[in-house]
């Protein structure tokens, strides 16, 4: 094989890297899995998920860069801003098969490995390490969904911009202002005084 | 004791009486005096609850003021779980309102149930699935809903915890001031002397009649793809129960859910 790597070996590697990281896994029983997963491939501010649609896929970000948004009286709300590595998809939708509310969209083009509905009920079928793998996943998405709901509610807003462009230093060049402002439940205003504060500092 | 812990765990994976019979093992029964605390700030979760009789709440402090960031009672789950996953300190106190009656299982024995039955860790990976659903749900309520509406969104769907659970409380779980909550509360008993006068503006009521992201989630949980093991009317309306939570504005977690 060719030394350069292509991206979606890349991306299937850092997959196989992530779900060694919650079940130890062969490289045999990896490939066993590969069948299910579809390669998806979107230029920038395409919407993946309309309003409406029925969630189809659980993705993970390969490359690129995804959101997810709620519309709510002409605004939209951000909820996910999910780079390589994450996982998104409209949750609500895709396990219960109803129409989303939110609505899913790249910023950037973006590479997603993908797993339908009906792939993911067929693994849990048939691959004996699936159940244990999807319940620690979702455990692992919990914790962090719970930590990031109790920030927003202990925390100012002055200290919950401080903590993510610490955390998160790249996505302000990546991303548009706004829309981490909108994600930080921060007026976009709030959101370049603190950054001008902090640059002057 | 053990039917409503049955009954709530068919609905996501039916058991077999052995597999019943092997979990029920491994629980321990608890109970607590009101106000007493399960699980301090500070501390690691040790226990997954299953709630026998009783009522209780889980809250943090932000500066000196309590938050409510869940009420629950028979026959629901509550526990500072992303501790108890997790392993970490929980930031959260859990504590009884009213005399309380959990089955608990500790992580030790969970992990053992899992090893030794498929069809456990199944339920196990769909009640977490569950939750997790409840805590998205909760954010669109955040952003979708004002006070009142959460308020008569949380009524029309607890009105049992009305009377139950102390005023302040409730307040606190739906993230409005305790005035505010007094003055809702008001306006919604006072409704049938209210509609012969003309004070049909300030009826509470009105609204509530076309809810309109609330009818989407029942809908939601009404067709949940996770209990559609056994979708019997319990499971709907449990998980009606546990919306309000999700669509309140500051528990990540509320009646219904941990």
């Amino acid at each position: 094989m060719n030394k350069k790597k292509s991206p979606y070996q890349t991306a299937l590697d850092d997959l196989y890297q992530y779900l060694s990281g919650f079940v130890p896994l062969t490289r045999s029983e990896f490939s066993q899995l590969l069948p299910y997963i579809e390669i998806r491939e979107f230029e920038k501010k395409v919407k993946i998920l309309r309003e409406g649609e029925v969630e189809a896929y659980l993705n993970i970000v390969a490359r690129g860069l995804v959101r997810k948004y709620l519309p709510f009286k002409n605004q939209e709300v951000i909820i996910q801003l999910a780079t390589e590595g994450h996982i998104v998809h409209s949750e609500i939708s895709f396990h219960y098969q109803l129409p989303s509310e939110s609505i899913v969209e790249t910023i950037e083009p973006t590479v997603l490995l993908s797993i339908s509905y009906d792939s993911l009920e067929q693994l849990y079928e048939r691959f004996p390490k699936a159940e244990r793998l999807g319940r620690l996943i979702i455990s692992d998405l919990f914790i962090k969904k719970d930590f990031r709901y109790f920030d927003q509610l202990r925390k100012s807003t002055r200290e919950r911009f401080l903590e993510y462009i610490r955390t998160h230093p790249h996505m302000l060049q990546r991303v548009p202002q706004k829309y981490i402002a909108s994600y930080l439940n921060i007026k976009p205003e709030t959101f370049s005084r603190l950054k001008h504060l902090v640059k002057q500092q | 004791m053990l039917d409503a812990l049955r009954q709530y765990l068919s609905r996501y994976v039916p058991l077999s009486n052995e597999e019943f019979a092997f979990l029920a093992d491994k629980l321990v029964i608890r109970n607590f005096d009101k106000k007493q605390q399960l699980v301090n700030v500070g501390e690691v979760e040790t226990s997954l609850n299953f709630i026998v009789k009783g009522l209780l709440r889980k809250f943090f402090y932000r500066d000196k003021t309590e938050v409510i960031t869940q009420i629950a009672r028979e026959g629901e789950i509550i526990s500072s779980s992303a501790s108890f996953l997790s392993g970490t300190p929980s930031p959260y106190i859990v504590e009884a309102i009213e005399p309380a009656t959990v089955f608990s299982i500790s992580k030790k024995h969970l992990e053992k149930l899992y090893d030794s039955s498929p069809r456990i860790e199944r339920a196990g990976r769909l009640i977490l699935t569950h939750l997790f659903l409840q805590k998205e749900e909760w954010e669109q309520g955040r952003i979708r809903m004002d006070t009142r509406e959460r308020f008569l969104h949380f009524v029309q769907n607890n009105p049992d915890l009305l009377q139950r659970v102390p005023q302040k409380y409730l307040a606190s779980y739906l993230n409005m001031k305790p005035e505010t909550f007094s003055r809702f509360k008001h306006l919604l008993y006072r409704r049938p002397p209210a509609e012969q006068h003309k004070a049909s503006q300030t009826s509470l009521a009105s609204p509530a009649s076309q809810p309109p992201k609330a009818s989407q989630a029942s809908q939601s949980s009404k067709a949940s793809h996770v209990s559609q093991a056994s979708r019997s009317s319990k499971a709907s309306q449990e998980s009606q129960l546990s919306r309000p939570s999700a669509k309140s504005v500051n528990p990540p977690s509320g009646p219904g859910k941990k």
